[in-house]
């Protein structure tokens, strides 16, 4: 009967525990260029300390693309919805980015990645 | 007895003269401009790099489809071979082989496809390297493929033995473009971590070399005939050059508001080619007179990623208009 208990009990608790630490390592996907230090500066990408709830093309001295910095007038906030279209296809969401990246297909590891960024400190 | 020629009237002498003239100017002349010919192909998805072989055939890694493209000019057709689930090919360079030898980011291995048979042979990272977006790579005199990781790696395949190699960057993410220079030297340049470095292809120690421009952003790296490196800096927005015999550095703004450079290449005349994205443009530069000249794409964002060539021609992969561009300049250009 125990172990029965404890795999429920994984099984219902399972998700929430893990997303951080499996958001940490598919953010190695985004790692070259981005970083969620906010004391990092002068990467090829924006850092994404707070980026969850951000305006697109916000980012305080960062050089967007002008396609990132239209959607980001356009009205494009960084919410978990916006964020998990951008992940599933980033040129499809803004086309024209400049952020090389194919998208990450399963939608599981989109947001265990989004709770990772989530959980960091804003900028 | 008189020249023939002298019994012409005045005038088309005059005419016939001038016309010489121009004719010499002409041939005399570099070959900027109207010399160059552009032609675009189509190709199915988002050519991230290209690669053109000495048997006419040009490849290119199509990274959101997990495949390597292999275009014919000659027809136009393409045919794409998988590379296997999850592939994210980013680089492809021709070996001394002959064969496109591939740095591919999802499968975190390198990748050689046979140019005959198509058939696919990876080399895995060791296991414990971690996802390291491999991103470029080299081959050095021993046929010793030596590659880029921009997560902060940079390592060593030997084929003939099937070794794999890595070693953590100096100063983490970053490692971007690799090259080898004529002497036989093999230089990275690391964009996040905005510096080149030259690698000791023995110990696989590596050794910074500091650019003058901080922050600069250095992306690709290609060798001229004298073996000094020219570097496009992305953030900086230039193309620069490090001479190794003296450890100088002179750096060049192409024209416009707010550059951004992406590609380099050097073509065997020493004319330095290079992507701009803010003018939507390929660039050639003559060192000699340090002028720029531009072949703007006809599509919006075309974006081009990498640049390389081979006897009178630079090909360009048009990342933004899933197109390879050719600029044919001509084996005296």
């Amino acid at each position: 009967m125990r172990p029965m208990i404890a795999l429920v009990l994984a099984l219902a608790s399972g998700p929430a525990l893990a997303a951080e630490p499996q958001g940490e390592a598919i953010f190695q996907r985004c790692y070259a260029c981005h970083s969620v230090d906010p004391a990092d500066r002068g990467l090829p990408a924006p850092n994404l300390a707070g980026v969850v709830g951000r305006r697109a093309g916000s980012a305080p001295a960062f050089d967007y693309s002008p396609a990132m910095r239209e959607a980001g007038r356009g009205g494009l906030v960084w919410t978990e919805a916006a964020l998990d279209r951008f992940l599933a296809d980033p040129a499809a969401t803004v086309p024209k980015t400049w952020m090389d990246f194919p998208g990450l297909m399963d939608p599981a590891e989109r947001a265990a990645v989004i709770a990772y960024l989530k959980s960091q400190p804003a900028l | 007895m008189r020249p023939a020629v002298s019994a012409l009237p005045e005038a088309p002498i005059r005419a016939i003269v001038l016309a010489a003239l121009f004719l010499t100017a002409l041939l005399a002349a570099p070959a900027w401009g109207a010399a160059v010919q552009v032609k675009t192909y189509p190709v199915p998805s988002y050519p991230h790099d290209v690669a053109p072989a000495a048997d006419g055939t040009v490849w290119y890694t199509a990274q959101q489809q997990g495949a390597l493209g292999r275009l014919d000019p000659r027809t136009g057709k393409t045919e794409q071979i998988p590379l296997g689930a999850r592939s994210a090919p980013h680089g492809v360079i021709i070996g001394p082989d002959g064969a496109p030898w591939v740095t591919d980011g999802g499968l975190n291995a390198i990748v050689r496809v046979d140019p005959a048979s198509k058939a696919v042979r990876v080399w895995p990272l060791p296991a414990g390297s971690g996802y390291t977006n491999l991103n470029t790579a080299a081959f050095d005199r021993k046929g010793r493929v030596w590659f880029t990781g921009q997560n902060g790696i940079y390592g060593r395949l030997d084929p003939a033995s099937g070794e794999v190699k890595v070693w953590p960057a100096p100063r983490g993410r970053g490692p971007y473009g690799i090259s080898m220079t004529p002497d036989g030297s093999i230089y990275y340049a690391s964009l996040a971590g905005s510096h080149i470095a030259r690698l000791d292809l023995e110990t696989g120690r590596a050794t910074i070399i500091e650019p003058p421009t901080p922050a600069q952003g250095a992306r690709r790296i290609w060798p001229d005939s004298k073996g000094r490196l020219w570097v496009s800096e992305w953030n900086a927005g230039q193309l620069s050059r490090y001479d190794p015999s003296t450890g100088s550095w002179k750096s060049w703004k192409p024209p416009g508001d707010k550059p951004h450079v992406y590609a380099v290449y050097v073509d065997p005349a020493d004319k330095v080619w290079i992507s701009e994205w803010s003018a939507n443009a390929i660039l050639r530069f003559d060192p000699a007179t340090e002028r720029f000249e531009s072949f703007p794409s006809d599509k919006p964002d075309a974006n081009v990623r990498q640049l390389l060539g081979r006897a009178g021609q630079v090909w360009g992969a048009e990342s933004g208009a899933n197109r390879l561009v050719v600029l044919d300049y001509g084996r005296g250009g």
